[in-house]
């Protein structure tokens, strides 16, 4: 974004706000976290963080944007050097630029499902299919290499198409492409929540095919448990329910205060910004996705298809459930849904595409053309292996890191930095300047030592979180770590088996029988049925082609027999290459901050 | 729905929308003059 470039309007520059936080997490994750998480009683925790942990970070970091752009700075790596004076800052301003960059790579690839799907909604591709195959037009959507729509790499053809659409909103600049497309979407997006959120809560046992209420979904969304408020488990989801809501912890924020002028309020714009997006999370996110599937489905079923998130059950189920409402309605529904999480998706990922181009055009004064180009065409390269390997798990690689841990320490780092080392008295003051509304005391304290506690004991917990997450388990003797935690993660825990790069032959992961041995569009798969701790089959399946199997149809299998043998290569390569990908991206960013402030340096001495 | 539940979320939903609506519109408010300081500066 060039330097002269502000926002056009106050109002314009809060929906750019409010559409970078609306995202996809509150349609399909918010509701998922609470049913997971006691229900109502969720709610508590979720809005205690939000008061101790998303507004005073909201504040910080409208104030840090601010502060950076009145000296001429748009992305965090020079933001922070300017607070914090001692050479490393600029490096944990790095985040800033990585985190949106490698989400954004992954983030724009759901974005395109939304847009195939509200096109497919549109041409009635759903009409007429049962659950099943619903589900599996989705499963064969993400293997890039078939098409059953005709299309040929229709994945790829919308992750184009998306990116496009991305980087050409980007390059008409600030005014005439991000906010003017914030001002379009996010009234949209409201309208079309709303007329979903009444057909979820009017859905009635016995119409359009309902099997419940609408209000049963409801009932049990927001029935409070009030004993899981003594869950860790509870409290840290809550929080991390916070972080993605608010993308607090990405650098974007930063970027967009930056082209507020100094004098101009912040406290009362991050507020407003900040509940949009609560009001569309709570109030419109709770009142669709889990109403409407748990009226047809059940709220057994329900639990079960979102132990692996929202996004299973907002693609593979959804677009079925529409279907027994009618044609007309169907495709007003699909629409509808897949609309407005485009338009969350795509508001969002706007603002992941400023951070770089503010650093491209401060640092190596590139126009916004030349730098929404590079940003395109980075997000194209970083986002190719999820769109490729995406049931290899190099999406969910992205995710985990950029997406997830990256976040928290720099938020982290930014809290400390803001209260501790800029200086709490000066950071309120900042914050202050032209404020519309009085900003409660009481926050001087909790930004100096309330928000920087929580985010530690988020990390913290993210670190070293308990298998089951049984935090009674812990003690000075250790404990068994979750997959998920942070060291986990790192150590690969969750992979037991098949735990080289290449090998000979490939080992059963779970224990279970042979329930098919198949053929479909050109490979051969093994598919094993097993239960789990909870009693609820599942069913595992794995491509063998071009290996010869060892096993047989009906046959009982332990996890670590060998079920096929051939040349392998693991599902491992792909988690490590991702990373190595992230690091890699990581430390290109570094090296080009290292090179700007050489060349801010030299600079200086000929003036 | 049980009547504990429905209160809980209809007190959530109004105070959220509350916040939101009445903080909407003091900025609203303020836009108009926000314009003008803008104009003024140019």
């Amino acid at each position: 974004m060039p330097k002269n470039e502000q926002w056009g309007t106050r109002v314009g520059l809060i929906l750019a706000m409010a559409g970078n936080a609306v995202g996809l997490g509150n349609f399909l994750r918010f509701p998922v976290q609470a049913v997971q998480n006691g229900g109502g009683a969720f709610i508590i925790p979720y809005l205690v963080c939000f008061l101790l942990m998303g507004i005073p970070l909201l504040w910080v970091e409208w104030t840090i944007g601010r502060y950076g752009g009145s000296h001429g700075n748009h992305s965090t790596p020079f933001i922070l050097d300017k607070m914090g004076k001692k050479f490393f800052w600029k490096y944990i301003g790095v985040f800033g630029i990585f985190s949106n960059i490698a989400i954004a790579a992954y983030y724009c690839y759901i974005e395109s499902w939304t847009m195939s799907y509200v096109y497919h909604s549109l041409i009635g591709t759903f009409r007429g299919m049962d659950q099943s195959q619903v589900a599996g037009f989705f499963s064969d959507y993400l293997d890039v290499f078939t098409s059953t729509t005709g299309i040929p790499y229709e994945a790829i053809i919308f992750y184009i198409i998306c990116l496009a659409l991305n980087t050409w909103i980007l390059s008409r600049g600030l005014n005439a492409g991000v906010e003017k497309t914030a001002i379009i979407a996010m009234p949209l997006l409201i309208l079309f929540g709303i007329f979903l959120a009444i057909q979820g809560v009017t859905l009635t046992s016995g119409s359009r095919g309902a099997v419940f209420d609408g209000t049963v979904g409801l009932n049990f969304l927001w029935t409070p448990e009030f004993d899981s408020l003594l869950n860790p488990k509870v409290w840290l989801a809550a929080a991390g329910q916070i972080f993605f809501t608010l993308s607090v912890g990405m650098g974007s924020i930063q970027c967009y205060a930056s082209y507020v002028k100094s004098r101009k309020d912040i406290a009362l714009n991050a507020m407003s910004a900040g509940w949009i997006n609560e009001f569309v999370e709570v109030v419109i996110g709770s009142c669709v996705i889990i109403p409407i599937s748990i009226g047809y489905l059940g709220i057994d079923k329900v639990i079960e298809l979102t132990t692996t998130g929202g996004l299973g059950l907002g693609f593979r189920t959804l677009p079925f459930l529409f279907q027994q409402w009618g044609d007309l309605l169907a495709v007003l529904a699909g629409v509808s849904f897949f609309g407005l999480l485009f338009f969350a998706g795509i508001t969002s990922s706007l603002a992941m595409g400023t951070p770089l181009m503010g650093f491209l055009q401060d640092e190596f004064k590139f126009n916004r053309q030349k730098s929404a180009l590079i940003f395109g065409a980075i997000i194209f390269l970083m986002g190719m292996p999820t769109v490729i390997f995406f049931n290899e798990g190099v999406f969910d690689e992205y995710d985990y890191w950029a997406g997830t841990v990256s976040l928290v320490v720099f938020a982290l780092f930014e809290a400390i930095l803001f209260a501790w080392v800029f200086g709490i008295d000066k950071g309120w003051k900042e914050l202050n300047k032209g404020a519309e509304i009085k900003v409660p005391y009481v926050y001087k304290f909790i930004i100096k030592y309330i928000t920087p506690l929580l985010l530690a004991i988020v990390f913290i917990g993210a670190t070293i979180r308990p298998e089951n997450d049984d935090w009674s388990k812990l003690s000075f003797s250790g404990w068994e770590l979750h997959n998920e935690s942070i060291i986990g993660q790192l150590i690969h825990k969750g992979i037991k088996y098949n735990n080289t790069y290449f090998s000979d032959y490939f080992k059963s992961e779970v224990d279970g029988v042979v329930d098919s041995v198949y053929h479909f569009k050109g490979r051969d798969y093994i598919l094993i049925s097993y239960i789990d701790e909870k009693g609820l089959t599942h069913t595992v399946s794995y491509n063998y082609s071009g290996n010869e199997l060892t096993v047989n149809l009906g046959q009982i299998v332990n996890a670590g027999d060998i079920i096929f043998k051939g040349f392998v290569i693991n599902r491992i390569f792909y988690i490590d290459m991702a990373r190595l990908l992230l690091l890699t991206m990581f430390i290109s960013i570094s090296v080009l901050v290292y090179i700007a402030a050489k060349k801010r340096k030299q600079e200086k001495e000929n003036k | 729905m049980k009547v504990e539940s429905l209160v809980f979320m209809l007190i959530t939903f109004a105070v959220i929308t509350l916040i939101t609506v009445s903080l909407f519109i003091k900025v609203l408010k303020n836009n108009k003059n926000s314009d003008e300081i803008s104009e003024e500066e140019q």
